[in-house]
């Protein structure tokens, strides 16, 4: 990289968000610059199940958000000019406490209601569609356009088609400095040299918080760490990707029955997802943990164990390896997609788990924040304000190229 | 396609490789016993091909074999007993296949 | 459980079975775990009760006092014990469907070297395997090919299994020699060496005479891979005038000289280091087998290949390092105890530039042939990653994320440097700043039924 380079934005971070937001503003016709650190999937893309999911949310205008992020995923598979193993056969909602059954009714009858595609199948129905499930599951709430992908080759992916669209792409580039001029934004120092430019957008993940404290914006996004298990290749384990019901119960405060103690600790859900390759990803925990990413034998037996509780097949399973990551999570558990109150700086990150299912959602609202322009969907209640830590943001279609 | 060079120990098992007895010396790995019986040909990968011990030392993992019913033990690092059953590991395992084996 | 071990050893081979002497013989508690059911390691594989141990030269026969040692100096050894997690205070490992995991002072990883895998076309047909699984499988089984064999490579095992197949009447067809023919040259500036080890050396040189007196040598042989025949296998390779030939055999053996199997050390996330000349990755340790973790220590070809003499002396080094940390020995008596096994180090050390450069890996050799499968869990040819790799990745990691390589069962322990030189070639990078695929527990695979049988080790956290 020569040493002066100018750009009209520059996206930091080659994570899924980062290379959806470069592909969109790309798309957009803007002249974006994407640097990172490493290689396109570095940090927490490269260490996440790849879902792109709806269930996760009640009923709601967060619900419609990601509904309205999912659809763009089945435009992508059109445009993007990657295969990223994207299947679109569903996921489904395990649910194994009779006490639990009016809620998933209520989240069954309310997500219908919402416009979405879900069914919901009793015990038999289940066994015989899974003839491996564990005898203790007594339903699955389906949402059948959810879908999983490898979240790898979608950062290519987008990487590659931001390109196609005129986009920069500086791997292995270092962040150093960010520069401004008269309170603006102004350009960005790299280990590989100054790209001027008068918009930067910080989609660096758990690694965002870093970026904005060199110019004094407080973003807070605290590493959650997660463990994700590793099978070798078999065949007729399972057909599609399911989910514990309690995992969803638990972010709202509702306590699970037949959890040990390190399961608790651990914050250990069941998350099960056939691979494309043949094997069988199996997770999660959810803890903080700092940046430690080096699995622990400890979390990983949690991990086993309720598996096994699930789909109790999955004992005579080898373990290949086991993997951790630390996803970028938010005090409200929504992401942060915003100006800032530094005129030319944005940030889209804080996704949590919802980075790959709010990837392209995010890169397109970004871009529209960038060009000035009104998001096409609300996302105000995402601004960075609604923390109160910072001055208050430049108002969205005040900002210009 | 292997030749025994040493004396013959006088002490030996009796295993059976895709159901067929072989005889071979005690202590022995499931890896060398087969050499012969296998014509080197111990697995097909999930892509279809004949594979066979590579390494013998535990780090290749070409030598993966259905022992005793159970799939994919690494069949240089496994010591032969008497009535073992040894059949090659065919493509990937297979759950509903492994229910019918386990009876 | 609650049992603390003064040392753990992983890896009863030379260097391990040395360390273990020392800490028993001082007083420690020590634990050896090997995956092996018997103690030796490859080099001395089944040396306490291989029937061969006779027949196969001192240098093997060497092998059966140190095994009979090992087993009387007082440490516990376990056998078949496939360690699958590590850290500075703790083994994890899995024993006949079972899974432990047990702690100490200290931990030292004495797990050794693998043969360099030089992936070439047709080398996973069955009756194709490394030159080093034929010495596992003589010295463990008294077995050797029927032959017709093809030997090819570059090394001194190379010549070593040729003087074997010699010995006990195997036919080959021919021993193809891919070192380049210019290594002789860089190896003479350091013959001094030489004086050091003369006896190693004559031994090094009495094989290659034998090899070229009784078997058809092909120096310079490059260009080499293997197809199927209705009689076998078929290799095909280029001589030093650039004209192609054919040799049928039963049984190819190939051998590029010997890396250390660094997944453990990488597991541990050691610091490693490049060695530009052999060309491998090894943990960076000093001469006590101490890593940049404390209470983490390597001994013999895991940290630098030297072979089994260098290692005993290494282990012992370690041995009685460990003995001076946990006050067994004053650092007075620790030196002198030492002197004897640096003594050997030095001699060994003295003769190793000339070895590294006469065997030095031939680059051309390093860069697979497109239809090479290279990375052989995933049956991923050279041709595809290589399209990959100039697509826009650049590192190890950074393909294993985009094709795979390395995700497969061997967890990247075949293809992982052969990846790692494909990439170097084509970006134009240097090696070292390539490091290696980042390793994940279990260090092999695992029943997940095992894992959640065992006790949780929460408390350990």
């Amino acid at each position: 990289m020569s040493s002066k380079r100018s750009a009209e934005a520059v996206v930091i971070g080659g994570g899924a968000v980062g290379t959806a937001v470069a592909c969109y503003l790309a798309m957009d016709g803007v002249d974006v610059t994407v640097v990172e650190r490493g290689e396109f999937a570095w940090g927490t893309s490269r260490r996440c199940e790849g879902h792109v999911v709806t269930y996760d949310t009640p009923p709601g205008d967060f619900s419609l958000f990601c509904k309205t992020g999912q659809d763009l995923f089945y435009e992508a598979q059109d445009f993007l000019p990657v295969d990223f193993e994207f299947t679109p056969e569903g996921i489904g909602l395990l649910v194994d406490n009779e006490d639990h059954l009016e809620i998933v009714k209520q989240n069954f009858e309310g997500k219908k209601a919402e416009g979405y595609d879900v069914t919901l199948w009793d015990r038999d129905e289940l066994r015989h569609r899974e003839r491996n499930i564990g005898d203790n599951v007594i339903a699955c709430l389906n949402f059948n356009n959810d879908c999983t992908l490898n979240p790898m080759r979608l950062c290519f992916g987008l990487a590659k088609h931001a390109e196609e669209n005129g986009a920069t792409i500086l791997p292995r580039t270092q962040v150093t400095k960010l520069l401004t001029e008269n309170g603006r934004v102004s350009g960005v120092e790299t280990d590989q040299g100054i790209i001027a430019t008068k918009n930067v957008i910080l989609s660096s993940g758990v690694w965002t918080p870093s970026l904005g404290a060199m110019l004094g914006v407080q973003i807070p996004i605290r590493p959650r760490q997660g463990h994700i298990l590793v099978t070798e290749r078999v065949s007729g384990l399972l057909s599609k990707a399911y989910v514990e019901y309690g995992y969803l119960l638990t972010k709202h405060g509702v306590t699970r029955e037949n959890v040990t103690p390190d399961m608790d600790k651990f914050g250990v859900a069941f998350v099960i997802e056939p691979s494309s390759a043949g094997t069988v990803l199996v997770g999660s925990s959810r803890r903080f943990a700092g940046m430690d990413i080096r699995p622990h034998p400890a979390v990983m037996r949690a991990v086993a164990e309720r598996g096994t509780h699930f789909f109790p097949s999955l004992s005579d399973m080898r373990l290949l390896r086991c993997y951790a990551g630390v996803r970028p999570a938010s005090p409200d558990e929504l992401p942060i997609i915003s100006s800032t109150h530094i005129p030319g700086l944005f940030v889209g990150a804080g996704h949590e788990g919802l980075g790959i299912s709010l990837c392209l959602i995010t890169g397109k609202i970004m871009s529209e924040l960038v060009r000035g322009e009104t998001p096409f969907i609300d996302a105000s209640y995402m601004s960075i304000d609604r923390f109160g830590f910072n001055p208050p943001a430049v108002p969205a279609g005040e900002t210009t190229l | 396609m292997f030749k025994q060079v040493s004396e013959s120990t006088g002490k030996t098992v009796t295993i059976y490789f895709e159901g067929k007895p072989v005889q071979v010396e005690e202590g022995t790995t499931v890896a060398a016993a087969v050499l012969d019986p296998s014509h080197g040909w111990t697995r097909t990968s999930h892509g279809g091909q004949q594979r066979g011990p590579y390494c013998q030392m535990g780090v290749c993992h070409e030598c993966l074999m259905n022992i005793d019913g159970v799939p994919n033990q690494q069949a240089c690092l496994t010591v032969v007993a008497e009535g073992m059953q040894v059949r090659r590991q065919n493509g990937v395992p297979d759950f509903h296949q492994e229910d019918k084996n386990h009876g | 459980m609650d049992k603390v071990w003064d040392v753990i050893i992983v890896g009863a081979g030379p260097a391990g079975m040395c360390t273990a002497i020392q800490t028993a013989k001082h007083g420690l508690s020590t634990l050896v775990v090997d995956r092996q059911t018997e103690p030796g390691g490859q080099i001395f594989r089944s040396a306490g009760s291989s029937s061969m141990i006779g027949k196969l030269g001192k240098d093997y026969a060497a092998g059966l006092p140190l095994v009979k040692q090992f087993l009387n100096c007082g440490a516990q050894f376990e056998p078949g014990a496939n360690v699958w997690d590590i850290a500075p205070d703790r083994v994890y490992y899995s024993q006949q469907g079972h899974s432990h995991f047990v702690r100490a002072r200290q931990v030292v990883l004495a797990t050794g070297a693998m043969e360099r895998p030089v992936p070439l076309p047709g080398w996973t047909l069955p009756g194709v395997m490394g030159s080093g699984a034929s010495d596992v499988l003589l010295k463990s089984a008294g077995l050797l090919p029927e032959g017709p064999v093809v030997l090819c490579g570059n090394g001194p095992l190379v010549l070593q299994a040729a003087v074997h197949m010699h010995e006990f009447n195997v036919p080959v067809s021919a021993v193809l020699l891919t070192g380049r023919m210019g290594n002789i040259m860089h190896a003479m500036k350091h013959a001094s060496g030489i004086l050091a080890r003369p006896g190693y050396f004559l031994h090094g040189v009495n094989m290659a005479a034998k090899t070229m007196l009784h078997q058809k040598c092909v120096l310079g042989a490059h260009d080499v891979s293997i197809s199927e025949s209705e009689k076998g296998l078929q290799v095909h390779y280029a001589t030093r005038s650039g004209k192609h030939r054919k040799l049928d055999a039963s049984t190819v053996l190939l051998h590029e000289g010997v890396i250390p199997e660094t997944r453990i050390t990488r597991l541990a996330r050691l610091r490693h280091a490049w060695d530009q000349k052999q060309r491998y990755w090894h943990v960076d340790a000093d001469k006590w087998g101490q890593t940049s973790a404390p209470g983490l220590r390597t001994a013999g070809d895991i940290a630098t290949v030297r072979g089994a003499a260098a290692a005993q002396a290494e282990g012992s080094l370690v041995g009685l390092d460990i003995c001076r940390e946990l006050g067994q020995l004053s650092l007075a008596d620790r030196d002198r105890e030492a002197l004897p096994f640096l003594r050997i180090i030095k001699r060994c050390q003295a003769l190793q530039p000339f070895l590294d450069e006469y065997f030095a890996p031939t680059p051309a050799m390093l860069q697979p042939h497109p239809d090479a499968i290279v990375c052989r869990c995933e049956e991923l040819t050279a041709g595809h990653l290589g399209e990959v790799i100039r697509e826009g990745s650049y590192s190890p990691n950074g393909v294993k994320a985009q094709a795979r390589p390395g995700m497969g069962t061997c967890q990247g322990r075949i293809c992982g440097q052969a990846v790692a030189e494909m990439i170097a070639d084509a970006h134009g990078l240097s090696m070292e700043n390539l490091p290696q695929y980042t390793a994940q527990p279990p260090l092999f695979p695992l029943r997940l039924g095992e894992l959640v049988e065992m006790p949780s080790p929460s408390e350990l956290m």
